[in-house]
Formats: C-alpha cells, structure tokens, sequence
C-alpha cells in the first residue's frame, strides 16, 4: 500500500467516524450507514477506475464516493443537509451522483441499472468499464441474478463487487445464505474471483486492478467476492454481534495492523486528516439549505388556446404504424435501443409490434430472458448513459415485476439526485382483455403506475395516428410508460363507422382525440383513452337515441398526469362527466379524474364506469360480463338519467 | 354563364338568426346594376336594405312575408340570364365583393326517442332542427323557448324562476309559432319583468278643456299629449338618473344619454321608437322626431339608430279606452311609463310607471310622479281651477308648471317675471320657451 492509498484509507474512516459522531450529536438528519472496516474494498476497486469509468452502490456508499470522487467535502456537506452538498442534501447518505457515479438505497435494484449502464459503453464501445457494489445480504434478491444472466450472455463490461461483511443488517450469512457465493456466478458462467480486506492489502490491491483490466480487455463480466467485517453497527446503534468476534476482526483492520506497525505515522496522518474534516464540518455549520423553489419544480399549466383538427386517417394496422414508429427511431436515433422477451425475428414479439427490427438493428434490439425487472433496470441504467431505451414488456400484467425499477430508481433519479439527471426510459406494454388469455395475461393495471414522480403515462388509441405517442415519447427527457390494447394491436386506424360525429384530434405536445358533433354541443362527455375507445363508441347511438343524451368523447392520449385544463375547457358545457376505463373501479383512473374535476368544476354529474373487482375470467361469457360494454355503459348511464 | 354575386340573409345581430322579408323589388331575369337596392329585410331591430353589387341579371329565391335563417341565399346575380339554369353553375369565386356561403351544406338531423315524443307532444315543426345534427329534448326545449338558453354568468343574480307546470297540451288545439319578431319581443321584455322585482304607481292628470289646451302647445299631434309628456320626461330624467338607468351585475348601470323611447305597434309588430338625446331637444322637435319615427315604421324606413337605445320608455294608450294599466319594462330600462285614456267626463287621464324595483323604489317614483303631474297640469289644466284645489305661493314657483326655483339647480331653468292676468307672478325658462 502507497501511502496516498493510506490516507485515503484514513480519511474515509474519519469521516465516517465524523458522521457517528454528528449523529451522536443530533446534528444530522436521517440515517447513516458506516464502511468503517471495509474502506479497503472501496479504494481497490473505486479507487483504481479511470474517470470514464463508473461506480454503482448501495446504502453502505460512502467509501466508495470518496475513493471513486475524492469529493469527501461534499460528502459531508450532503450530510449535513447542505446545498453545497453533492445532492443538495436531498439524497443524503444513499443516493449520491456525481460524474458516473451513483448509489441508491434500494437492495438489489443497481444490479440491472449498472448492468444497462456498461450496456451502453459497450454499444459505444468507448472502453468504458464499471463496477457495481453489492453485499452479502443483496443476494437475496432476484433482481442481482436476472443481471448475472444477462451480463454474461451479453459479455457485457461490468465487474460485480458483493462486499461479504457477513450480515444482512443483523442476520448472520448463516441464517440467510443457502450454498456458496462464488458458484453463483459461476453458475451463470461468470468469471469469479476472492479476497479479502484483511491479510496482504498489495496483494487485494493488484488482484482488484487486474479484475478490472479482465472486464475491460475481454469485455466480460467479472463476480470479485470480497471478504470483510465492518467494525461499527450496521447504521446506528444497532449492533448485536458477538463483543469477541468484533474484537477479532478488529484486531485484523488493515488500519489497526498499520497503527501498531507505525503509530508515529498513523497518528500524524489521523491529526491532520481529522483537522482538515473537522474544519469542513465546522465551516458547514450555517451554510445554507437547498430552497423549496429551487427544489420542486411547480407543474406549468400548459396547453392553453387548444385547437382541434380533423383526424386524417392512414387506414393502416396499429401494429404497423408502432412498427414503422420504432423502426424510424431506431433509424434516425442511433442512442436508441428496444429490449424485450421474445422480440427477436423471426418471431418479433409476441405481438409482432417488434419485427423485422432485429434482422435491420441486431445490435440494438435485444431479446432477454424472462427478467422484467432487467428489462426496466437494464432501460434505467441505459437512459442514465444518455441513451433512449424502448423496453417491451409482453403483457401489462407483467409490469407488475418491474415495479421496483420504476418507481424507486426511473421516477426518483431525477429529484433524488437533485436534478443532476433526468432518466429518458420508456416502457411500453399491452394491457386489457377480451382475447380469453384468463387472470394474469388479462388486466389492465395501469392505474398501480399513476401518479409516479416524473413519469407520465400514455395510451394510444385507435383513433390517433400512434406515431404521434411515440414521437412524444422518443423526445421526453423523464421516464414513460405506454399502455397499449392487445386487441387494438390489429385494427386499422379508420374513421368509424358512426356517423355525424367529428372525429378531431388537439394541436397539443401530445394530441388528444375528440369525437364530438358536427353541429350540437353535447351535454355528456365520455372521458377514456386507449382500447376503450371502441366500447364507448359502440354505445354512443343507445346513449343518444335512448338514453336522450347528446355525448362526446374525449379519449387522452397522456393519462398521467391528467392534462387537466384541456378536459376543463371540453367539459364545462356539458352536464355529465362519464369515465370510461378497463381497469377495475376502486381507487382507480377515473377516480382520479372525477376528484380533478369535482375540484374544478362542482356541480356536475359525474361517474365512473370500469371494470369488475375480480380476476378477469377465461370463459368468454364471464369475461365479457366482467369487463366494461357498451351495454355496462348504457345500464350505468340509465340510473343517471 | 358566371354567377357574379351571391346575396345571402346577412347576420344584422347576434340576436337574430332568422329575418323576415319585406319587400323585393326585383324579378328573376330583371336587369340590376350595381348599388341597386334590390330587396329590404327586417330583422327584431331594424330594417335592412339589400344592395346589388355587380351589373347583372337577378335570379330570385326569396318573397316578401318569407323569414329566412341568417346565410340563406336570397339573390343570384349572373352576367346572362338562364331561367332556372343557375343553382347548378358553380361559384366564380375570382368576383370580389362576392359572399360566400354554405348553406348549401346539408345537415343530417338525428332525433333521440324523447326527442321525437316531445316533439310530437309539443306538434312542434320538425324543420325547426335543420341546423342541428343530433336533437335530444334539450334542444327541443332549447329551440322552442322552453328553457334558458344560458345559465347565468357570475356575479348576476338568477333570474327567480316561477315554478313552471308542464300541462298536457291537447293534439286537437290548434298551433300557430311565434314569428321571430314576437320570439324577439317576448325575449326582450323577459329581462327585467321576469325577475318579479317589478312594482307598478299611477298618478292622475288631471285637465280642462283638452283640445284646445294641447293645441296652445303641440303644433301637430293633438291626439295625445305625448310630446308633452316626452318633454317633461326627458327634462326630469336629469333630476331622477336612477330611472335613466339599469339593473345588472348586482348594480345600477347610468345610462349616459337620455334616449326617451316610445313604444308603437300599428300592425307591424311592437316597437319602441327612440328619439336620442331628448333632453336637448324642444317640445317642436320632439315632435317633428315622432312624426318622422311613425312615419318610418309605417314606410319600413327605419334605421337601426331608431329602434334601438331607449333609455326610458314611454307607451302611450291615449287614444285608447284603456284606463290604467300595467306596462311591462325593458330590458337596459329601469322604468316605463304609460299614457292612460282620457277620462269621460274629459277631466282627467292617468300615468301608470312600472319600474325595477332593483333600482328604484315607490317612494322615489311617487316623487318622480308628483312632478310630472304638476308639470304637465300646467299645460293642460285651468290653473285657477287647481289653485282653488291647492295652495300655491306666489313668486316661489312657475305660475304654469310649479316648478319650483329650488329646482333644475344644473342651472338649465331661469325664472322671470311676468304680469299674469294683472298680478305678478313667475314663469320659468321652460314654459315660457313652449308658450
């Protein structure tokens, strides 16, 4: 070990010994997780990355920030809340970005991002390499071996670190780890290597660097098993491990061997680093706090002076306009990527939205295995590196599994990170039944994905031409979710066949579709979007020759968030106020419509028609029962009139 | 052959959608030259001359008593002339000055079922609803005058609804439609008379030897004593401005003329004649304003400025039997006064003043009232006879009118002296003008 290695070294642990202090104070807010005994790992990988490369960590981060940014001052301006901090204070201990380094408090959820994160250096081949820390306790989750998988049948440039401390918080590895941590990657057939932060450091130190320069000249992934102990509690406080067993591995800290071996050293190295810590920390005491201003950003009130246009139709298939929407931004988006099960030609996705793509794009249309939460995290970790991920999920039910990557990593990086980042990621996938495929290939789960910061969630329709979803999504700069209808998939986007009406679509970011009368205006607005377009047509005539209702639909092409003063603006006139959607009712969509509008526009008649609370039954008879009709809505809209 | 000008119904006011046809003074094949006036239109406020605009032969698809929607083509000018030939010719659209229109555009009506009951109940004209594409029954109430139109913007007090009784109306009875100037008329007086807020006074005037009283002073009406009461009104609206006024927005709006209208209905639809800034104007020319406004009305000359800005109404049942009655106040008016018949002993004739009472009040009227009455008693009434009746005191008020020198303090009214049958007394400014 060189002695700049060693202060290294030093300075983490008295910066972490500054944080438990501070705590022991009151004098930060939060939590604390210490790497005091395993700083080695931290500087052996961390420390020894190029400035190209990246780092992705976990709860336990503060090592690896310092040996990785040597900005040790942020650090601690970030915990103490300051504005001066690396995050602003809002990420606190574990969520710090800074150059292409991130951490986040999630277990397990880094895997895939880190894993799309090196995806994207290699598809820039800019030779690029990354390492993402793990611990022992992480490898509970399911999420670190869909990575493992894919990393390694990809041969994707990422060096996987589980830092082995032998606790998950408080449970021993003997409680919790079944068989042995090595052959887990190796079982994936992943290059795997040991150590430990004890014993010789020169020799940790050089086995590290030459991992590293294994996943940077093969371009493989590599699983470096590090062995360690951390000294103090696993945040606070919090310690029942065995005195003697703590002592032992005490005994055996590289720093503890060093300060016996030459205190003299030690100890001039330990003052000047706690001064110059002590002086930061001092000097941080009134500095400011990042403002509530400068913080949130306050949504705009945009589409104002709406103006609406008759629809030309193109008469072709949805499939084939998503087709040729994909194709022409993988065309003109070179940073643009799909990623999927099963998309590969020549099947191209279980609803062909897909095909064709791999034969022209083989490098940037990739079929996985069945891991949706890879395919949303290998998405995040892609749109991190500046790409413009397109991940297809097979069936909405199935977003359910992705759910941990979108709403803790894609719709928090932005603001948790303080807004050093956005995360361009798109998920699109088809929700709804109808097609008899029975409870879990069936719903529409949307409603589970509303309201998520910075995300918005879209729908396409069939009466719009697609394209123009999917150009607005290709240019967000936050996280997108496109709901699409499997059985929308084959119809053709046509004028229908009602006639009388104005079929009209919104000069808005993302265009909206009315369908209104030519002449009239209506007293009953129909608010819906996507596949339930169809039904609500279906049930215009009865609506208005026998139920006596004049009706419009206003079918959204952003469901989340609403784009309230344009439904305003169509719903003031009319008297009725009907939500239309094919999820289940309670706490659903148009719950949150009606509690918009109530709010803006009291005195109207409002309602929501969805779908049944149960499992979307197989059985055709019952399946049409339980989802919304046209007859549902003409029997719900006669006990309103 | 070129259609060098399409001449529609133009839209004379956002009020009216259909206007009735007075007279056309062409035929299909005349030849017309441009600036000719070629027809004359009616809508609720005025009458509309119709001009030709190129040189050019008239096809024509309207007649007088016709009442055609706003947008309808009534003249086809053509540079030959080809009977029957020129619906089909299309449009030179390279002809400036030409109107475009496109009621041509057919519209397909749809009827929801409670639509087409209530039609049915109501034996309403189907043709009612050409221009709308879906009818439900409430648009049936709405084009039939069933319902408002339009709920109440904020910050106005909603109209107090009287609890309506839908009867059954019996499909025997015979139905005849409003035209569109009653439609009109009934809408105009809604405004302010169907809040209920409306209150009503009467005074009595009273007169001697009427004939040739009204003859000393009005130089060609002597049926009525309405220019005299028009002058006088429109002189004490100044010291009254509340019934110069109007009621909206939970407030009085001042109108800033005097604008004293008179209502008329002699066969051609009821009318409210206005004769503008009244107050600068002499009892002569008020007059002569009247006689010209009739005149108008008979003749279908007038001008929008005539039937339209009333600020005070007055309606005159002089010449009728009618004793006292209960006019109905306009809308932007806050008061309306109404000339009752001479009585038969010839001694007396009442005013009636309905007013809002969201702007005024009785005892403000009666006041108002009171003053007219002794201005116009003398004119029109034996003075002497009245002194008997009432004390007056000498050199503070006008010997003819009573006004008193308290009054008219804008500086309007002069009083001097006169030798009055050997005695000295006062006149004023006014009456001493009229003598």
């Amino acid at each position: 070990m060189n002695h700049r290695e060693i202060k290294e070294l030093l300075k983490i642990r008295i910066v972490e010994e500054s944080f438990l202090e501070l705590f022991g104070q009151g004098k930060l807010n939060g939590t604390v997780h210490t790497c005091i005994g395993q700083e080695l790992s931290a500087v052996a990988f961390a420390g020894q990355l190029n400035k190209s490369d990246f780092v992705f960590s976990n709860h336990r981060c503060h090592g690896h920030y310092i040996s990785y940014t040597q900005d040790w001052k942020g650090l601690i301006s970030e915990l103490m809340g300051k504005k001066a901090g690396v995050c602003g204070g809002i990420g606190s201990s574990q969520h710090l970005h800074k150059y292409n380094f991130f951490s986040n408090g999630i277990q397990g959820g880094i895997m895939p991002v880190a894993g799309g994160y090196a995806l994207g250096n290699k598809l820039m081949k800019n030779g690029a390499v990354g390492v993402v820390y793990i611990g022992d306790g992480t490898l509970g989750e399911g999420a670190v071996y869909e990575t493992l998988n894919l990393i390694s049948k990809w041969s994707i440039p990422l060096l996987v670190v589980c830092e082995n401390n032998q606790y998950a918080q408080s449970t021993s590895i003997k409680d919790n780890l079944a068989g042995d941590i090595k052959a887990r990657a190796e079982a994936f057939g992943i290059e795997t290597r040991e150590g430990s932060t004890w014993n010789d450091a020169d020799e940790f130190m050089a086995s590290a660097k030459d991992a590293i320069d294994y996943v940077r000249v093969n371009e493989k992934p590599l699983f470096f098993l590090v062995n360690t102990y951390r000294l103090k509690a696993h945040s606070k406080g919090d310690d029942d491990r065995d005195k003697n067993e703590i002592e032992e591995y005490q005994k055996k800290d590289f720093l503890e061997v060093f300060k016996t071996k030459d205190p003299e050293t030690y100890n001039n190295y330990y003052t000047r680093i706690y001064e110059s810590v002590w002086e930061h920390i001092k000097s941080n005491y009134d500095a400011p706090e990042t403002l509530l201003e400068d913080y949130y950003d306050a949504p705009n009130a945009s589409d104002n002076n709406v103006e609406w246009k008759e629809i030309t139709f193109t008469d072709q298939r949805l499939v084939t306009i998503i087709n040729e929407s994909l194709n022409s931004i993988l065309g003109s988006n070179e940073k643009s990527v799909v990623i999927g099960e099963d998309i590969k030609d020549p099947y191209g996705g279980a609803f062909k939205i897909t095909k064709g793509l791999s034969t022209k794009y083989p490098e940037r249309v990739l079929t996985t295995s069945i891991s949706e939460s890879a395919i949303a995290g290998f998405c995040n970790g892609l749109a991190l590196n500046g790409f413009k991920p397109f991940g297809e999920i097979m069936f909405g039910d199935f977003t359910a599994l992705t759910f941990d990557q979108m709403l803790n990593h894609a719709s928090k990086f932005y603001y948790m990170y303080n807004k050093q980042i956005t995360c361009p990621m798109v998920i699109r996938t088809p929700m709804g039944g109808k097609r008899g495929y029975g409870p879990t290939h069936s719903q529409t789960i949307e409603k589970h994905f509303l309201g998520m910061d910075t995300f918005e969630v879209l729908a396409i329709n069939r009466l719009l031409d697609p394209t123009y979803v999917y150009e607005y999504a290709s240019k967000r700069i936050h996280p997108t979710l496109i709901i699409e209808n499997k059985v929308d998939y084959g119809k053709r986007h046509t004028a229908p066949t009602l006639k009388g009406y104005q079929y009209l679509y919104s000069n808005t970011e993302i265009p909206h579709v009315l369908v209104r009368p030519a002449v009239t205006v209506a007293d009953l607005t129909f608010i819906t979007y996507g596949g339930n377009i169809d039904t609500v047509l279906e049930s215009m005539e009865d609506v208005f020759t026998e139920l006596d209702h004049i009706p419009q639909i206003l079918c959204l092409s952003k469901i989340d968030p609403l784009p309230l003063s344009l439904i305003i603006e169509i719903c003031k006139d009319t008297s009725y106020i009907i939500t239309v959607e094919e999820g289940s009712k309670r706490a659903g969509w148009g719950s949150e419509v009606i509690a918009a509008l109530s709010e803006a526009l009291p005195g109207k008649k409002m309602k929501r028609i969805a779908s049944m609370e149960c499992s979307i039954p197989s059985v055709k008879s019952l399946e049409e029962a339980v989802l919304i009709s046209k007859e549902r809505i003409v029997k719900e809209l006669t006990s309103l009139s | 052959m070129n259609i060098l000008q399409k001449i529609a119904v133009p839209q004379e006011s956002v009020n009216d959608d259909k206007l009735l046809v007075v007279n056309v003074h062409v035929q299909s094949g005349d030849k017309v030259t441009k600036g000719q006036l070629i027809a004359e239109l009616e809508s609720s406020k005025a009458i509309v001359d119709i001009f030709c605009e190129a040189d050019g032969y008239a096809n024509v698809f309207c007649k007088p008593g016709q009442e055609l929607s706003v947008g309808k083509i009534m003249f086809e000018i053509t540079d030959v002339y080809i009977p029957g030939a020129v619906s089909n010719v299309p449009f030179n659209t390279s002809i400036p000055n030409a109107i475009t229109t496109n009621s041509n555009i057919q519209i397909h009506t749809e009827f929801s079922k409670q639509a087409l009951l209530l039609i049915a109940e109501l034996k309403a004209d189907k043709s009612l609803f050409k221009n709308d594409d879906f009818v439900n029954t409430r648009i049936v109430k709405k084009r039939l005058g069933l319902e408002p139109t339009e709920s109440p913007a904020q910050g106005t007090v909603a109209p107090i609804k009287k609890a309506s009784l839908s009867l059954p109306i019996s499909k025997e009875l015979k139905f005849v439609e409003h035209d569109i100037i009653k439609k009109r008329e009934i809408e105009f007086l809604n405004v302010v008379n169907s809040t209920g807020l409306v209150s009503n006074l009467t005074v009595e005037i009273n007169v001697s030897y009427f004939d040739s009283r009204v003859r000393r002073y009005q130089e060609i009406i002597f049926s009525t004593p309405l220019p005299l009461v028009i002058f006088e009104c429109s002189r004490l609206l100044a010291k009254y401005p509340v019934l110069n006024a109007f009621y909206a927005n939970e407030g009085v709006y001042f109108h800033a003329e005097v604008n004293v209208g008179f209502a008329v209905d002699m066969g051609k639809g009821l009318k409210v004649l206005t004769i503008r800034n009244t107050n600068t104007k002499s009892l002569k020319e008020i007059e002569h304003e009247i006689y010209r406004l009739i005149e108008g009305y008979n003749d279908n000359s007038l001008k929008k400025d005539d039937t339209t800005g009333a600020t005070f109404t007055i309606t005159d049942l002089f010449a009728s039997a009618t004793a006292n009655f209960l006019p109905l106040v306009n809308a932007q008016n806050s008061t309306i006064l109404g000339i009752g018949s001479l009585n038969d002993e010839m001694t007396k004739f009442q005013l009636s003043c309905s007013f809002d009472h969201r702007v005024s009040n009785g005892k403000e009227i009666s006041v108002f009232l009171g003053d007219l009455k002794t201005r116009l008693e003398g004119y029109l009434a034996d003075q002497e006879m009245l002194e008997l009746a009432r004390k007056r005191e000498p050199l503070t008020e006008c010997y003819k009118c009573m006004r008193k020198t308290d009054d008219d303090m804008n500086g309007q009214v002069q009083f001097m002296k006169v030798l009055v049958k050997g005695k000295e007394d006062i006149i004023c400014s006014n009456c001493l003008l009229v003598w």
